[in-house]
């Protein structure tokens, strides 16, 4: 074992889950149950059969914007395919298609409730065969191009235009772009590898509405989910690492995990209170667990009475002040139930905090203060980002710090009570349902201590 | 090791927020202003209807317009956070989300858009506010802030000749005082009233005609003002009188450069 941290880890309710934890079974390195979320979202696609039905039918084809689909627009070229009402027989094509094995494997191909959405788990083999996490859009596409050729019995010899408009609605005019066209039938829970902003930030691709539908509007589930992707992603970027191992992970143990019930005591210390109110009542908390200390003498005492606090170990008062900012998000955000109050709570925490500290930096070492200012200015008038729901994880944005943004915006979204435009139900909408037929994401922060109990004794 | 022996090991009776270092009086006045156990001294009394009226978000008298139903009826996922935090008046019935928009001079205002900010952060709950050179805006529920302008208008921090509620052309902050010493304004949403001395609002805040015009009381006098000062200058508290804020600040930029390149290199600095 790296480090000697131990953590307990409580939940939303303030009950105990696990004691003595070390840090490192919560890495998304060791954690068995972060590393099947992280293949989950890397291995599956889903594909609006819906959708694909109704623009074959209209003969609507290609880029999709918010407001029509008009890049191919010929309903004389629309073809009568009940695609919804032959969904069960396009599963099964397709298993057959996408298998690598004739006898059992893991892939998985099924229909959510309604027959409109259909799930499609790619095969481990597949996946570890291939360069990248493309696998989900491109083995889709083809497969199920394939599966409806099959159903509709479409060849260059039977119906040659059918064979054109698989292709359009499958893919749009991919490969001469980038990647698919956006409201494109076939998605996944990251965006394609060629549309991401830069190396390693492929599990940040995806956004804050998606994750709050996958927790179903439960603050601290969110929040740990977004966490895990983002400590993911960390890791993968190479911002996790050596010296910001540790001063990683007990932020993420303290800030989404409400290690030690730090978060949970905040919020409930000062559940009526407002933001100043949680900055000393951290400040409090740093005190009595020896975190920081009052030194003696005059650099520590300034001459107004005025203490300069001192860390010995700063990587776990970062911990500490990342509990605080995301207790004070919560708690203004739940106080005005509007989502867009939490922008400002970067800025001012940070301000604060630091102030109150005496000098101690801000969470994050002032990056979580940069991306306060921008975040209050684009949220509001200057810009307009569209929502604090809307942005993905590596929107230009929020991408700044070491993953201790997302997790309050998350708890935003969560909170809030129908005041923004862009809300989970509207632009993420079929993501509840996604939940119902994945129980992997119920419960993530007991089954995150499950699997750290697991594998605590072989670290 | 169980969580009791890392936590709470030493108990701090006696804690107090020091909220800002520094000597005199105008580093007292920015602890003051943030402080939400000192209470703000009361300069005048503005009707109820007349914020409403200044603000100009709906009709004196009129109902309150909602966004959604009220919390209590709200048909929401379970959640024990959304239980535990309790939520604004505004919040709870489900108001529409309004603003107030406060312009403060360079010429000696009573108060700064950096520590107004401040101020919102540690006296008002649910705030989403705005900080820019001039203007700090302000968004929360319409209940709470009504509630809010109020007590701003109505307190010390407010003076009717240097600060401002402006939401269109808010800029003149930095242009120089008119001929009634007045902060200029584009708009000229007030004026001096010569027969009784109060600055009053012929304008709401989005530069509408009022029906009828909305006295705010007599402009704080400049000696006053210099009294309620926060900030440093040469007639104020002088240089010297700033050395704690330097050194907090140098400590700041210091550690955060340190602790951003390599977090343990700050441990017992």
């Amino acid at each position: 074992m790296k480090y000697e941290d131990k953590i307990d880890i409580y939940d939303d309710r303030g009950n105990c889950l696990a004691e003595d934890l070390p840090v490192e079974a919560i890495s998304p390195l060791n954690n068995p149950y972060m590393i099947r979320i992280l293949n989950l979202m890397k291995s599956t696609a889903f594909v609006n059969l819906r959708k694909i039905e109704s623009m074959i039918q209209k003969g609507n084809f290609g880029y999709t914007s918010v407001s029509r689909q008009d890049e191919i627009n010929m309903p004389w070229h629309g073809r009568a395919w009940a695609i919804v009402e032959n969904g069960p027989a396009i599963v099964e094509k397709m298993k057959n298609i996408i298998k690598v094995h004739n006898g059992q494997d893991d892939t998985n191909v099924q229909l959510l409730s309604g027959n409109d959405i259909m799930m499609v788990t790619i095969p481990t083999r597949r996946i570890q065969a291939a360069s990248s996490r493309d696998p989900p859009f491109t083995i889709t596409a083809t497969a199920l191009g394939q599966a409806l050729a099959e159903v509709f019995d479409v060849s260059p010899a039977t119906d040659p235009d059918g064979v054109n408009i698989i292709k359009n609605v499958l893919v749009g005019r991919y490969p001469q772009t980038m990647a698919f066209p956006p409201g494109n039938p076939i998605f996944s829970f990251l965006r394609p590898s060629t549309q991401q902003e830069g190396l390693g930030t492929g599990y940040k691709t995806i956004s804050i509405n998606q994750l709050v539908a996958l927790a179903e509007k439960r603050t601290f589930d969110a929040v740990v989910l977004t966490s895990i992707l983002e400590q993911a992603a960390q890791f993968e970027m190479g911002n996790t690492l050596g010296w910001f191992e540790r001063y990683n992970l007990l932020a993420f143990a303290y800030q989404s995990l409400n290690a030690d019930r730090l978060l949970f005591d905040l919020i409930q210390e000062n559940k009526a209170g407002t933001i100043g109110d949680i900055v000393a009542s951290l400040i409090r908390a740093g005190l009595e667990d020896e975190v920081i200390k009052r030194g003696r003498g005059f650099p520590y005492k300034l001459f107004s009475d005025y203490r300069v606090y001192s860390t010995k170990d700063y990587p776990l008062w970062n911990a500490y002040t990342c509990a605080g900012l995301l207790a004070a998000c919560i708690v203004n955000v739940g106080a005005s139930r509007a989502a867009q109050s939490v922008a400002s709570v970067f800025s001012g925490f940070s301000d604060l905090c630091m102030f109150e500290s005496g000098g101690l930096p801000d969470p994050d070492c002032g990056r979580v203060m940069g991306v306060g200012l921008g975040l209050t200015k684009f949220s509001h008038n200057e810009g307009g980002c569209g929502g604090i729901g809307s942005l993905t994880l590596d929107s230009d944005l929020i991408r700044h710090t070491s993953g201790f943004i997302s997790p309050c915006l998350a708890a935003a979204m969560c909170l809030d009570s129908g005041t923004q435009v862009y809300r989970p139900e509207t632009t993420a909408g079929v993501f509840f349902r996604i939940k119902q037929v994945l129980p992997i994401f119920t419960d993530p922060l007991k089954k995150i201590v499950e699997a750290a109990e697991r594998v605590k004794s072989a670290l | 090791m169980p969580m009791k022996e890392r936590r709470g090991k030493n108990k701090t009776r006696e804690f107090q927020s020091q909220f800002y270092p520094g000597f005199g009086y105008v580093s007292d006045r920015r602890r003051k202003v943030v402080d939400r156990s000192r209470r703000l001294v009361k300069l005048r009394n503005i009707p109820d209807d007349d914020i409403v009226r200044l603000l100009g978000h709906r009709a004196p008298g009129g109902l309150y317009l909602s966004l959604h139903p009220p919390l209590d009826e709200l048909m929401e996922a379970y959640d024990p956070i959304k239980e535990l935090v309790v939520p604004t008046p505004g919040a709870n019935s489900g108001d529409r989300l309004r603003f107030v928009q406060m312009v403060d001079s360079f010429w000696r205002s009573p108060i700064a858009p950096w520590l107004r900010q401040r101020m919102y952060f540690t006296r008002f709950r649910g705030v989403d506010t705005v900080v820019e050179a001039e203007r700090t805006l302000l968004e929360m529920r319409e209940r709470d802030v009504e509630a809010a302008t109020k007590l701003m208008i109505e307190m010390e921090v407010f003076d009717t000749a240097r600060t401002a509620l402006r939401s269109i052309t808010p800029q003149g902050h930095s242009a120089r005082l008119d001929e009634m010493d007045l902060m200029f304004d584009a708009r000229k949403r007030y004026i001096l009233d010569f027969d009784s001395g109060h600055v009053t609002y012929i304008k709401n805040m989005h530069a509408e005609t009022l029906d009828k015009p909305i006295p705010l009381g007599f402009p704080v006098s400049d000696i006053e003002l210099k009294a309620i000062d926060v900030t440093f200058r040469h007639d104020t508290s002088q240089y010297k009188s700033k050395a704690e804020v330097l050194m907090v600040l140098s400590r700041i930029g210091e550690l955060r450069i340190l602790g951003g390149y390599k977090p343990d290199l700050i441990n017992n600095l």
